[in-house]
């Protein structure tokens, strides 16, 4: 050893006894970067192609099912170099939105790594298919800019310091918190979740726990349909047969191409080819609207005009389907319920508890739904409403229609948009029928896991606080504004793959709550890649994209039922290649974790000893006292709760959990048609007076003229024409009781056009985007990643401004100022924009991907103003993947959800997302492209003049409870804790 | 850890972990030692272990602002500042090491200033931080040091020892054996390929003018030398010629046109001639005693400062026959 080489040495043993030893190592490096791919040496064999001829005559081909495991074939980027690469082919599901399609990952057999995602054809929902939003899971996978391990916050929230910490002191210092928060409440931990991406996994673990935690986004997405939907049927969702449907009617286009697009977009192009007419409310020429046979560009808000004057016409030409309605209505109880409240209907007079009274009830009450009145509300041609009308009443029981997150969640009140909806599904007894609208719960298969805690015993009065009763569901979206009013406090709160501040209206209200340590205490967000308020969060821990992750989905993409498997592809190759793998954060990129494996392990060290009563959730059924693997909580399931999946598996000589893990997918059922017209599965001992079948207090099922049958969800098992529900939780008008027309906060009287007040439409969507969930996908957002001011010609003549030029936008909390693009697919009196688009980061180099966002600087003034100003929009980068250094555009839209109000709805809680906007017109010279103003203390002022609309429950309860117990809640909690907190008086 | 022998010949045995983790101590160690300077905790704990202590003064604000003379005004300790042909900060050294950066660690851990030597030395850390249950990441930190460090880390150590800061110079040797040893413990030689712009002789156009020759000299990745403004300040001192204030560039510049205005532009270009002798003798010795870790990276550097010899020769040569020099 050399001189120099002992000196070292010694520099070495010396700092080895120094503080220095033991300091925080640096961070572990890691090997992200571009997929690598090998070179086989096999050569592709002939082999017959699976091949899938869909409706329409087109036919996709994919590789036999019988090659899925050892897959060679050409690679077409070497071209014209013949090279052969060797895949394994695994099966997942796309988590870019909720209609759960199936993928197929090519992996490299050597590396791993994957060369691209296409459809899964073994998929009874997708068939094979996708939209853009599923290949593009390749770019979110390699994206650069992806959060690769679990962060702390380092410095004040909102600062953009962060330490890497590892998986273990993560767990451990979250669950120490979740702990002690339960110990001493079980209000005190809050999931909020945005599009779940599975059916009920953490729901059960939040049960576990004993709280009342699950928050949601339903209520700034579809809580008006739900509630709608709801009041009709008892369940809260449609699930219309496209392809089979005479008559297809959408309101809006929003669910058909932006939604569920993939999996109704295909069907309803099935339906179309064997003839079924396609009807489109939709005040914004949209890629539907486009392909329809009937456009009806409404005003918003006057939806329920049109359909209750088509209601008026089938009913008042008899060309309504009296057996159904007389079978499965609750005509007899909304008869008895008018009678007993005659100026309910004005000019009527009861007669008797006949049918044909009920329709002379039906005929008096629509009667003013003319299509002349129609027209004029919604200022559509009258013809193309009697046209609607006559294809309508010609569907023979097989029509289609479909509202979510459109109509339904615009307009205050809008919740009666689908229930007029229904109300034609109904009268045309198109209600579950091969070709008609079945219910969401019918066609969904959500299987049983191997354990479901006891229902807890809390009420979060952040979630449904107790002026909206009947809310679909928590008021989410006013969050920030009861924390404000000092509603309460969160102990631990956990934002899942969801972006409160941006995608909620008011988001600087978001702002201020999410960095109130005192309020929020701790904030974990759980997400695949940065968003606006994952950077004020406490912990940021990375969550897997669809190929790194395990979910069991279904959804009701038609009349059937199947589960789709979510799965980790790495870690199933490797496993399959031999390699064991205790945690799937082991074989995804970095330490990018999965949420099931996280809420397993985070669950039992918040009860390490079993005394909380939660551990024991999760331990495993197969080795008893030991926490469960993934593998079993799959396997359970896959055995013991999907019917005919074992004797299938059987059939092929695997397991359960090996079929799903090869297929990926398992239909249930198939041509799943009125299933409330079965007979009950459970033995009654009594029918009430309601016809009603009654077992030990439960109702099973009701009789219809003298047959007993399954029925619906709802108190009367009847489609429930007459509301009880409402009218005994205070809501007693007829424009509530019955399907009626309400009139919205955007009604015309309430826009004065002649002062430059225009109707602000800010929710339509882009087929090639997922809100926020989006951003690193680079392919989608070439394709579109901007969100102008759509303008008619008149309003923009009118204005003084043309394509490309600025407007300001002023609402009722603040301003936002956008470019404008004038075109005629946009009503006169409408402004309209996108949402998805304008992200925003606070720091140069970390933050929301470069690629979609805007560089921008927070202005905080005193008094609550708050202020973006755009410093430079999207950029090109250097990093491991060339093409962000190919980033052409700049432009990534406006942020105008800060702007807007909350307006929750006082029935549904449905935040009605149509804005009126004040004046619309060319910006100031000062303004520039992205500019925000919000001053929230007028924020709160409209939140309080929504909240004055309500009707509490503690002034309006019949039963001293705070909801009905039969309304859907996503987690129930025991009965008694449906008590109304006690009044001062009674303490 | 196992010793032998006595007194300062002790040798001391480690393990392969042991080496590892003494080895991210130092980098650690050395990284906050040229970001902000020695705190009081840093003076106490290298008292303590008898570390570079020859020239540690007690009182750290002393070592405070010798660290705000040499490192803002003196010696840049930028990778970009020595590599890149414009000799400014930032560019596509810059950009490189942050690239890298991102790539191995995220985000999050890059620094402000990615091609700091301090972040440099905790890139090199984290990639040479692997034991056996982690990955290794040898060959990309082989291709870090090879492609990037080696080049002007030995630069920078000696263009410190020139400046006259004790402690900063015994801490820049340290950091040379450190980097060195380690290279070598990665055995697999070096690559050959330059990453120092080609040399060019700027005296080869007719237009070229002092302030081009200022230029020339004040880029080390030119010239091959490290000009400080101390030592400008001391030739203009001991020609009696003003070299002016600002920049280096501003300041070699003017005081070539003083040695011009004076008749001294030999008098200068022999200043200037012994300190490019520093600079090749620097670089030999360093290329004999690492040969594998540094023979082929001497020898670039040693092209560039022949040629700057030659170019203050021939600058010498025409003011002597009346030719105009700017």
């Amino acid at each position: 050893m050399s001189a120099k080489d002992t000196a070292i040495e010694r520099f070495f043993a010396a700092l080895l006894r120094s503080p220095y030893a033991r300091k925080e190592r640096p961070p572990k490096p890691t090997k992200f970067g571009l997929p690598q791919f090998t070179e086989s040496d096999r050569v592709p064999e002939h082999a017959q192609m699976t091949s899938v001829t869909h409706p329409d005559g087109r036919m996709s081909q994919y590789p036999p099912f019988e090659k899925w495991d050892d897959w060679v074939e050409w690679d077409g980027r070497e071209w014209p170099r013949r090279v052969a690469r060797r895949y394994m082919l695994v099966p997942t599901v796309c988590f870019n939105c909720e209609s759960a399609c199936g993928l197929l990952a090519y992996v490299d057999r050597e590396t791993l790594d994957v060369r691209k995602f296409e459809g899964n054809p073994a998929h009874p929902g997708s068939r094979g298919r996708n939209c853009a939003k599923g290949p593009a899971t390749i770019n979110q996978i390699y994206d650069p800019e992806r959060i690769l391990y679990p962060l702390k916050r380092v410095g004040a929230r909102g600062e953009g310091r962060w330490k890497r910490i590892t998986w273990d002191e993560a767990l451990d210092e979250i669950s120490a918190r979740m702990r002690a928060s339960r110990l001493q409440r079980r209000d005190g931990i809050m999931y909020h979740v945005g599009r779940p991406g599975e059916d009920g996994y953490t729901n059960r673990c939040i049960s576990a726990w004993g709280v009342d935690g699950h928050n949601s986004h339903t209520n700034i997405c579809s809580s008006g349909a739900r509630a709608g939907y709801a009041f009709w049927t008892g369940s809260d969702r449609p699930s219309p047969d496209h392809a089979s449907a005479r008559v297809i009617l959408l309101i809006s286009s929003h669910l058909e191409t932006g939604h569920y697009f993939n999996p109704h977009a295909q069907r309803i192009m099935e339906g179309m080819e064997n003839g079924a007419k396609l009807i489109t409310m939709d005040p914004r020429l949209s890629n539907t609207a486009s392909k329809s046979d009937v456009w009806l560009p409404t005003w918003p808000g006057s939806e329920t005009a049109v359909l209750l004057a088509i209601a008026n016409h089938l009913i008042q030409n008899d060309r309504y389907d009296r057996a159904f309605v007389r079978r499965w209505v609750n005509w007899k109880e909304s008869l008895r319920h008018f009678a007993a409240h005659p100026h309910l209907a004005p000019g009527w007079e009861a007669t008797g508890e006949t049918f044909d009274d009920f329709d002379r009830l039906l005929k008096h009450l629509y009667g003013e739904f003319t299509f002349e009145r129609a027209a004029a509300e919604s200022q559509v041609p009258v013809e193309r409403i009697r046209r609607s009308a006559d294809y309508i009443a010609d569907c023979q029981g097989r029509l289609a229609a479909h509202t979510w997150r459109s109509a339904s969640i615009g307009n205050l009140g809008g919740w009666q948009v689908a229930r007029c909806l229904f109300f034609l599904n109904v009268l045309t007894g198109s209600v579950g029928t091969r070709g008609g609208t079945a219910m969401n719960d019918w066609n969904k298969f959500v299987p049983k896991p191997f354990d479901q805690p006891p229902a807890f015993d809390a009420w979060n009065e952040l979630h449904l606080p107790v002026e909206w009763p009947l809310a679909f569901y928590e008021m989410s979206f006013l969050l920030p504004h009861f924390l404000e009013e000092g509603r309460g406090d969160i102990d631990v709160y956990f934002t899942r793959v969801y972006n409160p501040m941006w995608i909620n209206p008011d988001g600087f209200m978001w702002l201020k709550a999410l960095r109130d340590e005192q309020k929020i205490k701790c904030h974990v967000a759980l997400t695949p890649t940065w968003n606006e308020s994952a950077w004020f969060a406490d912990y940021v821990l990375p969550m897997g994209h669809s190929g790194e992750r395990h979910d069991l989905m279904s959804q009701e993409t038609h009349a059937g039922q199947w589960i789709a498997f979510r799965q980790p592809v790495r870690r199933v190759a490797l496993e399959r290649l031999g390699k064991r793998v205790q945690f799937t954060y082991e074989s995804n990129p970095g330490e990018v974790w999965e949420e099931n494996e996280f809420w397993i392990q985070l669950s039992a060290r918040m009860d390490p000893d079993g005394s909380l009563g939660i551990r024991k959730h999760f331990e495993s059924p197969y080795r008893p006292g030991e926490i469960i693997t993934i593998d079993e909580y799959y396997r359970w399931i896959f055995e013991n709760s999907v019917p005919g999946l074992p004797e299938a598996a059987s059939g092929v000589g695997m397991t359960p959990l090996e079929y799903m893990r090869r297929h990926g997918a398992f239909e249930v059922k198939r041509d799943n048609y009125t299933p409330y017209d079965a007979p009950p599965a459970m033995s009654w001992d009594a029918v009430d007076n309601l016809d009603r079948l009654v077992q030990d207090g439960q109702k099973v099922g009701v009789m219809t003229e003298g047959s007993p049958r399954v029925g619906f969800k709802t108190p009367s098992r009847k489609l429930e024409f007459v509301s009880t529900t409402l009218h005994d939780w205070g809501w007693k008008e007829r424009e509530y009781l019955i399907p009626w027309n309400l009139k919205s906060h955007v009604h015309p009287d309430n826009i004065d056009r002649d002062h430059g007040e225009m109707l602000l439409l800010p929710t339509f969507r882009l087929p090639t985007l997922i809100h926020t969930r989006s951003a690193n996908a680079k392919w989608l957002y070439e394709l579109s990643h901007k969100n102008p001011v759509w303008m008619h010609p008149e309003d923009a003549r009118r204005i003084g401004v043309a394509t490309g030029e600025l407007v300001r936008v002023e609402t009722e909390i603040g301003y936002f100022v956008d470019k404008v693009w004038v075109t005629e697919g946009i009503k006169p009196g409408i402004v309209a924009m996108s949402h998805h688009l304008g992200r925003w980061r606070l720091s140069e180099d970390s933050g929301v991907n470069r690629q979609a966002s805007s560089l921008v600087d927070l202005d905080e003034r005193e008094r609550g103003e708050f202020g973006l100003r755009v410093l430079h929009g999207a950029t090109a980068w250097d990093s491991f993947d060339p093409d962000t250094s190919r980033i052409w555009w700049e432009d990534v839209g406006v942020h105008q959800n800060l702007t807007h109000g909350v307006h929750p709805d006082p029935i549904s809680g449905a935040h009605c997302w149509l804005q009126k906007a004040h004046s619309v017109r060319k910006a100031d010279a000062g303004d520039r492209h992205g500019d925000v103003r919000v001053d929230t203390r007028k924020s709160m002022e409209v939140y309080r003049q929504w909240v004055a609309m309500t009707r509490s429950a503690m002034t309006h309860s019949p039963d001293g409870t705070r909801r009905p117990y039969w309304l859907k809640r996503p987690l129930k909690p025991v009965k008694s804790a449906y008590r109304l907190p006690a009044t001062t008086e009674e303490q | 850890m196992r010793t032998a022998g006595s007194g300062s010949e002790r040798r001391v045995s480690l393990t392969h972990r042991q080496r590892t983790e003494a080895r991210q101590a130092a980098y650690g160690l050395l990284a906050d030692l040229f970001r902000t300077g020695p705190a009081p905790e840093h003076v106490e704990l290298l008292s303590e272990l008898g570390l570079l202590t020859e020239d540690l003064p007690q009182d750290t604000d002393v070592v405070a602002s010798e660290h705000f003379a040499l490192f803002g005004l003196d010696v840049l300790p930028y990778a970009s500042w020595f590599l890149e042909p414009g000799g400014m900060l930032g560019g596509s050294v810059t950009e490189m090491v942050a690239r890298l950066a991102r790539r191995f660690l995220g985000d999050v851990h890059v620094r402000d200033e990615p091609d700091h030597i301090s972040s440099e030395l905790e890139l090199i850390a984290a990639l040479g931080g692997h034991d056996a249950t982690s990955e290794s990441f040898a060959d990309e930190l082989v291709e870090f040091l090879d492609g990037h460090v080696l080049w002007w880390l030995p630069a920078f150590a000696f263009a410190v020892g020139r400046s006259g800061s004790g402690f900063y110079s015994r801490a820049a040797d340290v950091l040379v054996e450190l980097v060195a040893s380690h290279r070598q413990a990665l055995g697999v030689g070096a690559s050959e390929e330059s990453v120092l712009p080609e040399p060019f002789d700027i005296l080869a156009d007719d237009r070229t003018d002092v302030r081009q020759i200022a230029h020339y000299l004040a880029t080390p990745a030119l010239s091959g030398i490290v000009l400080l403004r101390s030592r400008i300040v001391a030739a203009g001192r001991t020609l009696g010629l003003p070299r002016g204030f600002g920049d280096r560039r501003l300041m070699i510049g003017n005081l070539l046109r003083s040695a011009a205005e004076y008749g001294a532009v030999a008098d200068v270009a022999a200043l200037l001639a012994k300190e490019v002798e520093a600079w090749k003798d620097f670089y030999g010795s360093l290329g004999a005693e690492w040969p594998d870790e540094f023979a082929c990276i001497c020898k670039q550097w040693l092209v560039r400062l022949e040629l700057t010899a030659s170019i203050l020769e021939r600058l010498t040569a025409a003011v002597s026959t009346g030719a105009r020099v700017g």
